[in-house]
C-alpha cells in the first residue's frame, strides 16, 4: 500500500515527558481511531484542519477576500466550515495568526534536521525523540527512513502508539525503536468498538506479537490506559487489561488520569464535543494500582500523579 | 514579625487565628494582616496553613496514622486533611508515606548539606526587611557632607590631594553604628532611597544638602568653585557631540549613541586590604613614592590610608562602650568579640575568618564612600576568604555554623546598604583548577536561607561539578528572584585572553553590578561605559541619516533612496551606518577621556588595583594593569528580526513593497494587519532557526569586528557586550517601530533575550539560539535573560537542567538569569497575550502556548499556579 505522505500536527521541544529524559516529541496527523474522548481531535485526520483562535482575531477582514467560507454575523467572523476544503489560504492571510493551519509536511531530511538540533540535551539525559500522533505507525516508511537517521545518529527513539495498524509497520519499525508506548482502550471487542470506532482484536494482537519481538532487539513496551470516567475505568475491565499486559510481559501497565482539558480545541477546530466526564482522584487511581498488582507484581500497574 | 513568626510555629497545634496572635502582641487586626503578609508573603491563614502541613508531613514520616494526624492539626475528617495535604504537596500522605524511606533520607540529606538560619541571623532579617535599621535624614547624609568638608579644609594643593582628603574625612568623622545582634559592623549611611548617596550627579542638589548639613554660603561657594569638576553633572550631560558634520546626542534619550557611568565602579583589590591591611599598604604607598618621586598622587593616597588605619579603632570603641552598657550578656559578649575585631582591621592583617570578612566590608564601604556608585562589587568571596576559613577550622577555632553565620550577617549587610552589589562564587582558579569549595556551597545556601541577596552569580563550566551546578539552580527555584545568574567560563576566558589579557588573570574574572566583566584588582573596565543601539541603524538609512522619532536630528549618512534598494544593499547600508554609530560611540569616548576628565581621580580604587601605585597613574589615568571600555550593544535581536522580516515578507514572498515598509515605520503601522503580518510571517531570534539566528550572530560578529578595529584606530581596547542594562526602555522610547512589527516606544528587546513573546519553540530552541552567537567575541559578557515556569525547576526536573546548562556552555552560552513566572505574570499575560507568545504551559496530557488556551482555561491555570506557589 503506497503511504501517504505525513501531516505533522506539532513538534514539541523541551518535554520532559513522554519518555526518559529530553525529548522532542512529534505528533502525526491521522488515525484509524475515533476516541470519544480524544484530547488531540486536530489529529485524528489525515491533512490539515484550520484552528481558529478567536481571541487573536483583529477583525482585519483578509480572511473574508480570500475565501467566500468567511462571513461576518454580528461583529464576529463566522466560518463555514462544511465547505472548507481545507485550502488554508485563509490562514495564508490571516495576520494575527487566528486561523492557523495545522499540519505540516516534511521531509524524513527536514524532519531530521529539527530532531538533530536537541541531540546534545538527549546524550546528557538520557533523552531522544518520541514518534506521537494521531498514530505515526500510519507512516511506517516515512518514519523508517527518519529513524534511521537517528540512529546512524544515536539518538534514542520511543513510538507512542494505539496499535490499530498493519503488522508489516510494527515489523518495520522493530529494528530501530527502543522504547514502546502502546495504548490499550478497552478489553471488550464491542465496548471498545463504541467508544473508538474499531474492534480491538487487531490491537491486542499487535501488542502479544510486539510484547514477543521487542526483546530480540533489546526494546521495551509499556502497556498504558487513559482512564476514562464511566468507560473502562471498571475493576472488571481494568483487572483484564492487566493481566493481559503481565501475561505479554510488558513492562507494566501506566495508568493514566483522564483529563478534559482537551475539549477547548474541539471548538476551536469547529466541532461538537462528544465527550464529558469528571476526572479521577488521584488517590482513587492509586489505590486501583493497588488493588491490581495484589494478584500481579508489585509496581507493575502504576501511576504517575 | 520574628517573635510572632516564633509564637505561631509554638502553636500550630492550636487553631490559632490573626485576631488572637495581633492582639496577643498587642497590634490591631488589621495592621498585623498587612504587616505579616509583607514579612513572610503569605496571608496568615496561609501560612498557618502551609506550616501545619509540613509538621504534619513530618508526623506522617513518623510513622503517625494518618487520620490521628489530620485530627491533631485540626481537621475533622481525613479527606479534608487530604485535600490540604494534596494541596501542598502534591500527592496523598499516603504515597508521601510510601516515599517515606527516600524522603526521608532527602531530608536527611538536606539537613547534613544546608545550615539553618541561626535567631540571631533571622532577628537581623527581620530587621532589614522591615526597615527598622534606616537612619535620620541627617546620618544617611553624612557622606556627603563629610567628603565637601575634607575637601574645603585641604584647600587649594591639587585635586588628588582634594579627593583624598574627602575621603579620608568620611572615613575619620562618620559615625560609628551598630546594631543589636551583628557580627559585622560598619555603614555606608545610605538608605533604601540612597538619598544623599549619589549626590555628584546633581549639583545644585548637592549644594542643598551641604547647606542644610551646616556648611555657610560661603564654604559652598568655595566649594562649588574650587571643586567644580568633581561635582561635573557626568551622567546628565545633553550637550551635543559634534562629529564630521553629524550631531550625535550625548543624550541617550534622543540618540543611538551614548555613554554612562564610565569613570568608577569596579572590582578593586578587597583581598590586599584583607591580606596586608592599611598599615602594609600604607607601606607600600611609601616604597613606590621613593622610587617614583614625592607627587600629589601619592600624597592623597597616603591621606586615605592614614585614615583607614584609624578606623577600626572606633568601631571597637563604640563596641568597647557599648558592651558596657549591654544588659543582656550574650550580646555584651558578641561585643566584645566585634571589639577585638575591629583592633586588628582593617589596620592589620587579618588573621580569623571573622577579620578577613570584617576587614573586607569595611574596605568595600571605604570603596562606595568614593564614587557613591551602588555598583562596587566584591568580587571573588568564596576565593578571598577560604584559606580564612580553612585555617579557622583546622585549628578549630571557628564551627561550620559560625561561619555560616557570619555569610549570612554579610549578606544580610549588603541587602542593607547597596543595590547591585555582586559576589561570585565557582570558576577555576588562575592555575586552572577548580575553584569550588566549601564556602562556595555555603553562600549558595546562605542566599537561600535568607530567602535573598542582590546579586549574586554562579561561574561555571562544562567540568564545573555537577553537584554544585545542581544545587546553584536549585536555589534558582528556591529563592525564585533570578539569582544566582550563570557565567561560563569556557566562553568569558578566552574572550579576555583574546583581548590581551593573561591567561592566569582571565581565569580569575568576575562581574561588576549586574554582568560587566572584570579582572579583580587588576582592571579599571570603565564599565557601562559606551552605548550603542545599533537598531537606530535601520531608522536613519530608512530616513536619509534624519532620526523618525526625533526629525530634526541629523545624525546618520544619507545612503539613496531607500526605495529602490535590494535586499543587499539595503543590509550593507545598515551595517556601514552601523559602523559609523559604534565609532562615533568610540570616539566620544576617546574625547572623554582627554583632561579635564581624568582629573576625576579614585585614591581607594588607585591604592588596590593593580597598576596604578606602580606607575604613579590613577585608576581614572590609565593607571589599572588592564584599562578598557565596556561597548553595550544594544537591540541585536530586533534587528535581525527586522532584516529577516524585511528579506522574507518583500523580496521572497513580495507581500509588501519596501516602501510601504518603510512608510509604516515612519507611521508607527497605521495598518495592524501589516503590523500582525510583520510579527507573524517571519522567522523570529530565539527559536533555533538558522536563517534568523545566523543573522543575528553575522550582526554581532561585526559589532565586535569593528569594535576590534576602533580598539586599535583609538588606542583603547573597547570591549563588546551585548547587553542593555535597563536602557532597553529607553532606547524603545526613542527608536521609531521597527519592521519586526515593534511599534514606536515600545522597549527593545533584552540584552540578546529574544524579544519578549517571541520564542516559542521551547527551552532548548531558545539555548540553541543563543548559542549560535560568537559570544567568544564579547569579553564583556553577552546576557539573556530566560523565562522559565518556576514548576520546571522542581527537584524532578533539576537534573534536566543541569544538562542543559552543562551542553550549552560547551557550545558558547555566556551568561543566563533564569525569570521563574508566577501567577501574577500569567494574568498579565491574558491580558496582553501578543507580549507572552513564549509562555507555554503545561496543560496536562498535552503541551499548549498560554495565549492559545480559552480563557477559561486560562484561568484554570492561572488557579494552578497560585495553588503552586503555595
Amino acid at each position: 500500500m503506497q503511504q501517504s505522505s505525513p501531516y505533522i500536527m506539532q513538534i514539541l521541544r523541551t518535554s520532559f515527558h513522554d519518555g526518559d529524559g529530553l525529548r522532542t516529541v512529534v505528533y502525526f496527523k491521522g488515525c484509524p481511531l475515533k476516541c470519544i474522548w480524544c484530547h488531540n481531535p486536530e489529529g485524528q485526520r489525515v491533512g490539515y484542519d484550520v484552528f481558529y483562535y478567536e481571541h487573536k482575531c483583529i477583525k482585519c477582514g483578509r480572511c473574508l477576500k480570500a475565501c467566500k467560507n468567511h462571513t461576518v454575523k454580528d461583529d464576529k467572523m463566522v466560518f463555514d466550515r462544511d465547505n472548507c476544503t481545507m485550502c488554508g489560504k485563509c490562514a495564508k492571510e490571516c495576520p494575527s495568526g487566528a486561523l492557523t493551519l495545522c499540519g505540516n509536511n516534511m521531509s524524513p531530511e527536514e524532519l531530521f534536521a529539527v530532531i538533530k538540533r536537541d541531540k546534545d540535551y538527549y546524550d546528557r539525559t538520557g533523552g531522544g525523540v518520541t514518534f506521537s500522533g494521531g498514530e505515526a505507525l500510519l507512516y511506517s516508511d516515512y518514519l523508517a527512513h527518519v529513524m534511521e537517521k537517528c540512529k546512524l545518529e544515536g539518538i534514542r527513539i520511543a513510538v507512542e502508539s494505539a496499535m490499530y495498524v498493519d503488522k508489516t509497520a510494527i515489523e518495520k519499525l522493530l529494528p530501530y525503536v527502543n522504547d514502546w508506548m502502546v495504548d490499550i482502550k478497552h478489553m471488550d471487542d464491542q465496548i471498545h468498538r463504541r467508544l473508538t470506532g474499531k474492534g480491538n482484536k487487531r490491537i491486542l494482537e499487535n501488542i502479544e506479537y510486539l510484547a514477543k519481538q521487542a526483546p530480540k532487539y533489546g526494546a521495551t513496551v509499556l502497556a498504558r490506559t487513559p482512564l476514562i470516567p464511566g468507560c473502562n475505568d471498571d475493576m472488571e475491565n481494568l483487572s483484564k487489561t492487566a493481566q493481559f499486559a503481565f501475561a505479554c510481559k510488558t513492562r507494566g501497565l501506566q495508568l493514566l488520569k483522564y483529563n478534559n482539558l482537551g475539549q477547548v480545541k474541539y471548538t476551536q477546530l469547529g466541532g461538537e464535543i462528544l465527550f464529558d466526564g469528571k476526572p479521577q482522584a488521584n488517590e482513587h487511581i492509586v489505590s486501583l494500582c493497588n488493588e491490581l498488582n495484589t494478584n500481579l507484581s508489585e509496581g507493575f500497574v502504576f501511576f504517575k500523579p | 514579625m520574628y517573635r510572632v513568626i516564633k509564637y505561631v510555629n509554638k502553636n500550630i497545634y492550636k487553631s490559632i487565628t490573626a485576631e488572637e496572635t495581633a492582639e496577643h502582641f498587642g497590634y490591631s487586626k488589621w495592621y498585623f494582616c498587612d504587616a505579616f503578609k509583607r514579612y513572610t508573603g503569605q496571608t496568615f491563614v496561609e501560612y498557618v496553613r502551609t506550616m501545619r502541613m509540613q509538621y504534619a508531613a513530618i508526623d506522617i514520616l513518623n510513622g503517625e496514622k494518618i487520620l490521628d494526624v489530620a485530627l491533631a492539626y485540626g481537621y475533622d475528617t481525613q479527606s479534608g486533611f487530604n485535600k490540604a495535604f494534596i494541596k501542598q504537596f502534591g500527592c496523598y500522605p499516603m504515597e508521601y508515606r510510601k516515599n517515606a524511606k527516600e524522603a526521608q533520607m532527602r531530608y536527611e540529606e538536606r539537613k547534613m548539606s544546608m545550615y539553618m538560619l541561626s535567631d540571631r541571623c533571622a532577628i537581623l532579617r527581620d530587621k532589614v526587611l522591615t526597615r527598622d535599621m534606616d537612619f535620620t535624614r541627617k546620618i544617611a547624609l553624612q557622606r556627603t557632607y563629610h567628603y565637601a568638608k575634607g575637601c574645603l579644609q585641604e584647600g587649594k594643593t591639587s585635586i588628588s590631594e582634594i579627593y583624598g582628603a574627602g575621603l579620608a574625612n568620611v572615613i575619620l568623622n562618620s559615625t560609628p553604628i551598630i546594631t543589636e545582634g551583628e557580627l559585622l559592623v560598619g555603614y555606608n549611611y545610605g538608605d533604601h532611597g540612597y538619598e544623599g548617596f549619589v549626590p555628584f550627579s546633581n549639583q545644585e542638589e548637592t549644594m542643598k544638602i551641604m547647606a542644610a548639613m551646616g556648611l555657610n554660603d560661603e564654604e559652598v561657594e568655595w566649594f562649588r568653585a574650587n571643586a567644580g569638576s568633581y561635582l561635573r553633572n557626568c551622567d546628565l550631560d545633553t550637550s551635543y557631540y559634534a562629529r564630521e558634520g553629524k550631531e550625535w546626542a550625548l543624550s541617550m534619550e534622543v540618540s543611538a549613541v551614548g555613554r554612562c557611568v564610565t569613570f568608577n565602579h569596579s572590582v578593586i583589590g578587597y583581598e590586599e586590604v584583607v591580606k596586608y591591611g592599611f598599615e602594609g599598604l600604607l607601606e607600600r604607598v611609601r616604597k613606590y613614592k621613593e622610587i617614583n618621586g614625592d607627587t600629589p598622587f601619592y600624597r592623597g593616597i597616603e591621606k586615605v590610608c592614614l585614615a583607614a588605619m584609624q578606623f577600626g579603632d572606633r568601631y571597637a570603641d563604640e563596641a568597647e562602650r557599648m558592651a558596657q552598657s549591654a544588659t543582656d550578656e550574650s550580646w555584651a559578649n558578641d561585643l566584645k568579640k566585634v571589639a577585638a575585631v575591629c583592633r586588628r582591621v582593617p589596620k592589620y592583617p587579618a588573621q580569623t575568618f571573622h577579620e578577613a570578612a570584617q576587614s573586607l566590608l569595611f574596605a568595600h564601604i571605604f570603596n562606595t564612600w568614593e564614587d557613591g556608585i551602588n555598583a562596587n562589587s566584591l568580587g571573588r568571596l568564596d576565593q578571598i576568604l577560604y584559606p580564612y576559613y580553612k585555617n579557622d577550622i583546622e585549628k578549630g577555632i571557628l564551627t561550620k555554623e559560625e561561619a555560616f553565620e557570619l555569610i549570612c550577617c554579610l549578606w544580610i549587610k549588603l541587602y542593607r546598604d547597596y543595590d547591585v552589589q555582586q559576589s561570585c562564587v565557582g570558576g577555576i582558579k588562575p592555575d586552572g583548577t577548580d575553584a569550588v569549595n566549601e564556602l562556595s556551597f555555603m553562600m549558595l545556601d546562605a542566599t537561600e536561607s535568607l530567602g535573598f541577596v542582590r546579586c549574586l552569580s554562579v561561574r561555571y563550566s562544562p567540568n564545573t561539578d555537577r553537584a554544585f551546578l545542581r544545587r546553584a539552580l536549585e536555589v534558582v527555584g528556591h529563592v525564585q528572584k533570578g539569582v544566582p545568574f550563570f557565567f561560563n567560563d569556557d566562553v568569558l576566558i578566552p574572550a579576555l585572553v583574546r583581548r590581551g589579557i593573561s591567561l592566569e588573570d582571565a581565569r580569575d574574572y568576575t562581574q561588576i553590578g549586574c554582568v560587566e566583566t572584570v579582572i579583580p584588582g587588576k582592571s579599571n573596565p570603565h564599565a557601562v561605559s559606551g552605548i550603542t543601539n545599533i537598531l537606530k541603524a535601520l531608522e536613519y538609512v530608512f530616513n536619509h541619516g534624519y532620526s523618525i522619532r526625533y526629525p530634526e536630528l541629523h545624525c546618520g549618512t544619507d545612503f539613496g533612496d531607500p526605495i529602490a534598494f535590494d535586499y543587499k544593499t539595503l543590509k550593507e547600508n545598515v551595517f556601514a551606518q552601523m559602523d559609523e554609530m559604534l565609532e562615533a560611540t568610540c570616539h566620544m569616548l576617546t574625547m572623554d577621556m582627554k583632561p579635564p576628565r581624568t582629573n576625576d581621580y579614585k585614591p581607594i580604587k588607585s591604592l588596590l588595583t593593580q597598576g596604578c601605585l606602580e606607575s604613579g597613574r590613577d585608576f581614572n589615568d590609565e593607571g589599572a594593569t588592564y584599562d578598557y571600555y565596556q561597548m553595550m550593544l544594544c537591540g541585536i535581536p530586533n534587528l535581525a528580526d527586522s532584516l529577516i522580516a524585511i528579506k522574507k515578507l518583500v523580496f521572497e514572498e513580495n507581500r509588501y513593497t519596501l516602501a510601504q515598509v518603510i512608510d509604516a515605520v515612519k507611521n508607527d503601522f497605521p495598518d495592524e494587519a501589516m503590523r500582525q503580518d510583520m510579527l507573524n510571517k517571519a522567522p523570529k531570534f530565539g527559536n533555533d532557526i538558522p536563517e534568523v539566528d545566523d543573522l543575528a550572530a553575522e550582526i554581532m560578529d561585526f559589532c565586535c569586528d569593528r569594535l576590534e578595529f576602533y580598539s586599535e584606530k583609538y588606542g583603547h581596547p573597547f570591549h563588546p557586550q551585548p547587553f542593555t542594562f535597563l536602557d532597553m526602555i529607553l532606547h524603545g522610547r526613542n527608536t521609531a517601530a521597527s519592521p519586526d512589527g515593534r511599534k514606536a516606544g515600545e522597549p527593545i528587546a533584552y540584552s540578546v533575550s529574544p524579544m519578549q513573546g517571541r520564542d516559542f519553540n521551547g527551552f532548548t530552541a531558545l539555548i540553541n539560539s543563543l548559542c549560535a552567537l560568537p559570544t567568544i567575541k564579547a569579553p564583556g559578557s553577552t546576557s539573556a535573560i530566560v523565562e522559565v515556569d518556576p514548576k520546571l525547576f522542581c527537584d524532578a526536573n533539576l537534573d534536566y537542567f543541569v544538562d542543559i546548562m552543562l551542553s550549552a556552555a560547551k557550545r558558547g552560552l555566556c551568561n543566563v538569569q533564569f525569570n521563574t513566572v508566577d501567577a501574577d505574570t500569567l494574568i498579565d499575560a491574558q491580558k496582553h497575550p501578543d507580549k507572552y507568545n513564549n509562555l507555554a504551559v503545561r496543560v496536562s496530557g498535552f503541551s499548549q502556548k498560554f495565549n492559545l488556551l480559552e480563557k477559561d482555561l486560562q484561568n484554570h491555570i492561572i488557579g494552578r499556579t497560585k495553588h503552586a506557589a503555595i
